[in-house]
């Protein structure tokens, strides 16, 4: 596995992320970046106490975030990244390269969403903002470490087929 | 009219754990039950739980959801500022039982979470280790 990992997850900090990712590369620094939690102290404090034992959490928003990522990228303990939206992902384009493994984990089900798999549900500009990720890296669909991760190929069809 | 209780749990476990419960007590009213499925929504969880606990806003009502850290109970943390609401963790049938009779008991509902999550706590026992203490 690359050290850091991207991971779009509207849920941020929850039972896949504890029970999964964080045990399973034995994670022991975690970024939240989102605009939203990073202005909200209540859920930045639920968060904070959410976390896992053993393990540093910052919590930043996406401006924050792109500003200090090259500083990120000299550590060299695995980071987990969690994002709350492809849009967000969308942000920190420049950002990725072949160093940073991109995974998409839990996006819900809202009305014009298509089901890509059972934890992640996209709507056409949020398929688009992948395609042109996809241009520069792989990203996959990847609910916990241990399960098959799936490369996103078929969007094209999705595209096409008109949502 | 009683505390409300409200199971927020990752898929149906709160459901069923409420039709455990009554299996034993028999049936029991003012349990409500959240189930988050793959493909919900936090927005829509946090809605069903205020929905939830606005009707016991007179009683109060306490959260129980299955994993601290988890999503159930990181959506329903955010309501502990709520007047007279309190969210307990790890939630298991002997706390929920212990819920169910307290609710008769007239306490305040930080005392009574206080002894669910005793009685939880009492309820998990390695079996062999029980009987290496009495032999």
């Amino acid at each position: 596995m690359k050290k850091i990992i991207f991971r779009v997850d509207d849920r941020l900090i929850h039972g896949q992320v504890i029970e999964g990712w964080v045990k399973y590369y034995k994670i022991h620094r975690i970024m939240v970046v989102s605009d939203r939690i990073a202005g909200d102290s209540l859920q930045r404090m639920i968060y904070q106490s959410a976390l896992p034992s053993g393990c540093t959490l910052e919590i930043m928003n996406v401006e924050q975030f792109i500003s200090s990522f090259e500083k990120l990228k000299a550590v060299k303990d695995y980071t987990l990244v969690l994002m709350e939206s492809v849009e967000d992902l969308a942000r920190c384009t420049d950002l990725i390269d072949n160093d940073v493994y991109v995974n998409i984990g839990c996006v819900a089900c809202r009305e014009h969403k298509v089901e890509v798999s059972n934890t992640v549900f996209l709507d056409l500009d949020e398929i688009e903002q992948v395609c042109s990720i996809r241009d520069t890296v792989e990203v996959y669909i990847h609910k916990v470490p241990w399960e098959p991760s799936v490369e996103i190929r078929n969007f094209s069809k999705l595209l096409k087929g008109g949502l | 009219m009683m505390v409300g209780i409200v199971l927020v749990t990752h898929g149906r476990f709160g459901e069923e754990l409420k039709k455990s419960a009554e299996m034993i007590l028999g049936s029991q009213e003012g349990v409500e039950t959240i189930s988050m499925e793959y493909g919900s929504s936090l927005a829509d969880v946090a809605d069903e739980i205020e929905k939830m606990i606005a009707r016991y806003e007179d009683s109060g009502a306490i959260v129980f959801t299955d994993m601290f850290g988890g999503s159930p109970s990181n959506v329903a943390m955010a309501y502990l500022g709520s007047k007279n609401v309190e969210v307990v963790s790890g939630v298991n049938l002997p706390m929920l039982i212990k819920a169910l009779g307290l609710r008769r008991e007239n306490k305040s509902i930080r005392v009574m979470c206080n002894e669910c999550a005793d009685s939880a706590r009492q309820s998990i026992i390695v079996a062999g280790e029980l009987l290496k203490e009495t032999s």
